[in-house]
């Protein structure tokens, strides 16, 4: 995984799900400089973003506000973290939604953030399966 | 970082955060505690105490926020407590503030930087940590110290106080914001001023003394070091130095002053000896030593013990110190310019210092004084005890140039005087005692020659050569001493003069002399008698009322009364001489000048004098006529007294050749052995009535 390594996941979604300049930075704050850190990471948001994924659409369906706020903030953070950085903005909006009580349009954009969410999970584990 | 690592306690709930964080701290070196939110981070705090806390705003249960009021309410002002927070959330920036925190970390997070942005908060913190401490450790030290501390800025003004508990009672205790000429009096502030200005140009060794009243009466001494701060303020510390300065002045009371009498002791005298040495060198003045020696002290101590020694000592102490007081001292016309100091040597032996001694009989005069004060029987523990002493002299710079010669030579002179049957006094050199006993013995016997009437008058005639007759005569005192006989003039005069008894003597004399002129005109022999005026006499200013007054009691006529004066007695003060010498001739009296040609009259001067006669002294007499030089003055004298309209007396005639001289040269008168010596009252009417002629060749 390198900087100038094209993403050949899907050459016809548009931007990349995944900058993965975003995850050659850790190399630097890894113990041994190398990828390591940046594979935790991947694993971790692969195992445990579904649980926050599945409390937005309850929050939204229960029209609890301050849990999408929460929900959303906390994987906005995360998932900037993993280097999914359109995806990443989708959950600012949504955020952003939730703390203005707009819950018709947090659910709106929820529905169409499915696609690219799942377009991050399949480029992590692409990343992983290359890694490994 | 040294020692162990520093440990941060990090909060968040999202966990990729929560590894990246612990993955960046851990890279700087830090030890890292992970919390997965509020309450977790509450707990593991107490658990683990950390030296700082990272927290996540966004948190379930309580929020960053909360933790962090929650933390620095019970940390404190120092502890260091990071917020991460969005870059887009001012609002929680500001809310993190009032929440107390330190600092804001902002997301996303620059993870490379990270550990290096906390090692540089760590860095600050430290600072803040030992300031503090150092804070602490100076507010410790002014708890510590028995100063009081004042912070001045560049004018004077007070920025800071920080009082002790024993100057809080001072007078005008300084607050921030008084000027410093407000609570201490001008000069002292004027001077603390100084120092201050001298402390911030780089001076050192800054200190001011002064003394200040309490509230309560007593004095305080304080000792203020002033020091510059930055330049502009200055750091002054004020200690309370009284103890000190007590003890100070004790010490120096121990070392020269003697325990027992509290007299001088041996070491100040000396000093004291010393200084005064000098000075007299300098102004060539002549000082005495007296050497006291209480005779037959020993036998005291022996016999009655100790106690009974000692406070025969404080007594005979007190004696002398009256004794020796300046103002006793009443031979001098102003006594206050003979100043005494007494001084106890040790054992028995005192010593006095007579700084400005005139003559040697007044050291004399003063220990037969001490002699008296001692002489009177002291009452101790209901004994009497009569007790003597010895007294020796030594005078400057006649007996020794320092002050160890002339200690020394004083208790040789002591010791010569315990040899000489003791309870007496001796100088050094023994010639001067007698000197001195003869002049204060004379005084004395003066006194007495005056009321017991030892004096008589001697008159001496002068002979009018145009006459032949005998027609003034110079009075002359005579004083037969009952043990000594007949005492020359030329000794008791000068006793006379300086002792100011001259004045009571000359009165004496003008009203013996008058009242037997009087007696010779009433008995158809009149003639003029000739008193001489001392200078002491002519200046008094109720001279002329007390010749007016003898005059008239004793019944004589002005004309028959001259008074002799000599060259310096006129010179003294030209306008009230003059005067003087008006009234008088006014009168009636007549004026000779006395042993003309021996002053330095100006013949101007001499001129506007209204005199009757002059007196050609008989120094230029002696030797006529073979002296030409002689000759010659008296010739000038002669021509002189023709321009100004005197008459003239030669004195000193002895031989006929003389008179023969002077007569061709027209003196009118002539006094000498060889007309006649001097003779008794009773004698004079029969010279009165002879003629004189001058056989001459």
């Amino acid at each position: 995984m390198h900087a100038t390594h094209p993403d050949r996941s899907d050459p016809n979604a548009g931007p990349a799900a995944v900058d993965r300049k975003v995850l050659d930075q850790y190399r630097e704050i890894d113990p041994s400089g190398g990828l390591g850190l940046a594979l935790r990471i991947l694993r971790i948001y692969i195992d445990s973003s579904g649980e926050t994924w599945r409390g937005i659409g309850q929050a939204i369906a229960g029209r609890d506000g301050e849990a999408l706020r929460l929900a959303a903030h906390s994987l906005k953070s995360s998932t900037a973290s993993v280097g999914a950085l359109p995806l990443a903005n989708l959950f600012r909006e949504l955020e952003a939604l939730a703390k203005s009580a707009h819950m018709d349009e947090a659910e709106i954009l929820f529905a169409s953030m499915q696609g690219e969410y799942a377009r991050v999970l399949a480029a992590l584990h692409e990343i992983l399966a290359e890694a490994t | 970082m040294s020692g162990r690592p520093w440990r941060v306690l990090v909060a968040d709930d999202e966990p990729v955060t929560r590894l990246l964080i612990r993955a960046a701290l851990e890279k700087a070196g830090f030890q890292v505690f992970l919390a997965e939110d509020g309450e977790d981070a509450l707990r593991l705090f107490s658990a683990e105490p950390c030296d700082m806390v990272l927290l996540d705003v966004n948190m379930p249960g309580l929020n960053g926020h909360q933790v962090c009021a929650h933390l620095r309410h019970q940390l404190g002002d120092e502890f260091p407590i990071v917020m991460v927070t969005g870059m887009d959330d001012i609002d929680s920036i500001r809310r993190a503030y009032d929440a107390g925190a330190t600092d804001f970390i902002v997301k996303p997070v620059n993870w490379p930087l990270l550990g290096h942005r906390i090692r540089y908060l760590f860095r600050g913190v430290q600072v803040l940590k030992d300031l503090h401490a150092a804070n602490a450790r100076n507010a410790a030290i002014l708890q510590a110290l028995p100063d009081s501390l004042l912070r001045l800025d560049a004018d004077g003004m007070v920025l800071a106080a920080h009082l002790t508990n024993a100057d809080q009672e001072l007078t005008g205790r300084p607050m921030p914001g008084d000027h410093i000429s407000a609570v201490l009096p001008a000069d002292i502030a004027h001077r603390m001023l100084k120092a201050a200005e001298l402390a911030r140009i780089g001076g050192d060794g800054l200190t001011v003394n002064y003394a200040l009243s309490r509230n309560d009466g007593t004095e305080h001494h304080y000792e203020a070091r002033l020091a510059d701060i930055t330049g502009e303020e200055t750091l002054c510390l004020v200690r309370d130095v009284t103890e000190r300065k007590n003890a100070e002045r004790d010490i120096q009371r121990l070392a020269y002053v003697d325990s027992l009498t509290g007299l001088p002791n041996r070491l100040s005298f000396i000093q004291r000896l010393e200084r005064e040495i000098k000075r007299a060198r300098r102004e060539g003045d002549r000082l005495a030593v007296l050497f006291l020696d209480l005779d037959g002290f020993k036998n005291i101590n022996d016999s009655l013990g100790h106690g009974i020694g000692d406070l025969l000592l404080q007594r005979a102490a007190d004696r002398l110190r009256q004794g020796v007081r300046p103002a006793d001292l009443v031979a001098r016309a102003d006594p206050l310019d003979t100043e005494v100091n007494l001084a106890r040597l040790g054992g028995d032996e005192f010593t006095v210092l007579v700084p400005s001694l005139h003559h040697a009989d007044e050291a004399l005069g003063l220990a037969r004084r001490i002699h008296e004060l001692l002489r009177r029987p002291f009452v101790l523990d209901g004994r009497e005890i009569v007790m003597t002493a010895s007294i020796g002299i030594a005078l400057f710079p006649d007996d020794g140039e320092d002050a160890d010669a002339l200690l020394m030579h004083a208790d040789t002179a002591m010791y010569h005087a315990k040899d000489e049957g003791r309870d007496n006094c001796q100088f050094y050199r023994t010639a001067l005692t007698l000197e001195a006993m003869r002049r204060l013995t004379l005084e004395s016997s003066l006194r007495q020659a005056l009321e017991r009437g030892e004096f008589f008058m001697a008159y001496q005639p002068q002979l009018d050569l145009a006459t032949g007759r005998v027609q003034s005569l110079e009075a002359l005192i005579r004083w037969r001493h009952p043990e000594r006989g007949l005492v020359s003039p030329m000794e008791f005069i000068p006793a006379a003069e300086e002792s100011g008894l001259i004045v009571l003597i000359g009165e004496w004399v003008l009203r013996a002399a008058s009242a037997d002129a009087a007696r010779w005109v009433a008995a158809g022999t009149p003639v003029r008698v000739a008193v001489n005026l001392s200078a002491v006499q002519f200046m008094q200013p109720e001279l002329v009322g007390r010749l007016r007054t003898i005059l008239a009691e004793t019944g004589l006529a002005p004309q028959w009364l001259e008074l002799e004066v000599t060259e310096g007695v006129l010179m003294e003060d030209s306008a009230a001489t003059l005067n003087t010498l008006q009234v008088l001739r006014q009168d009636g009296m007549q004026i000779a000048l006395d042993d003309f040609g021996t002053g330095y009259s100006s013949l101007s001067y001499l001129k506007r004098l209204p005199l009757n006669r002059i007196k050609i002294d008989k120094s230029f007499v002696r030797g006529l006529p073979a002296d030409k030089e002689n000759l010659a003055i008296v010739r000038t004298i002669v021509a002189l007294a023709r321009n100004l309209g005197f008459t003239l007396v030669a004195e000193g005639v002895e031989t006929l050749e003389q008179a023969c001289l002077l007569r061709d040269m027209e003196c009118e008168a002539l006094q000498g052995s060889y007309i006649s010596e001097p003779v008794a009252g009773e004698a004079v009417p029969a010279l009165l009535s002879a003629r004189w002629p001058l056989t001459a060749t």
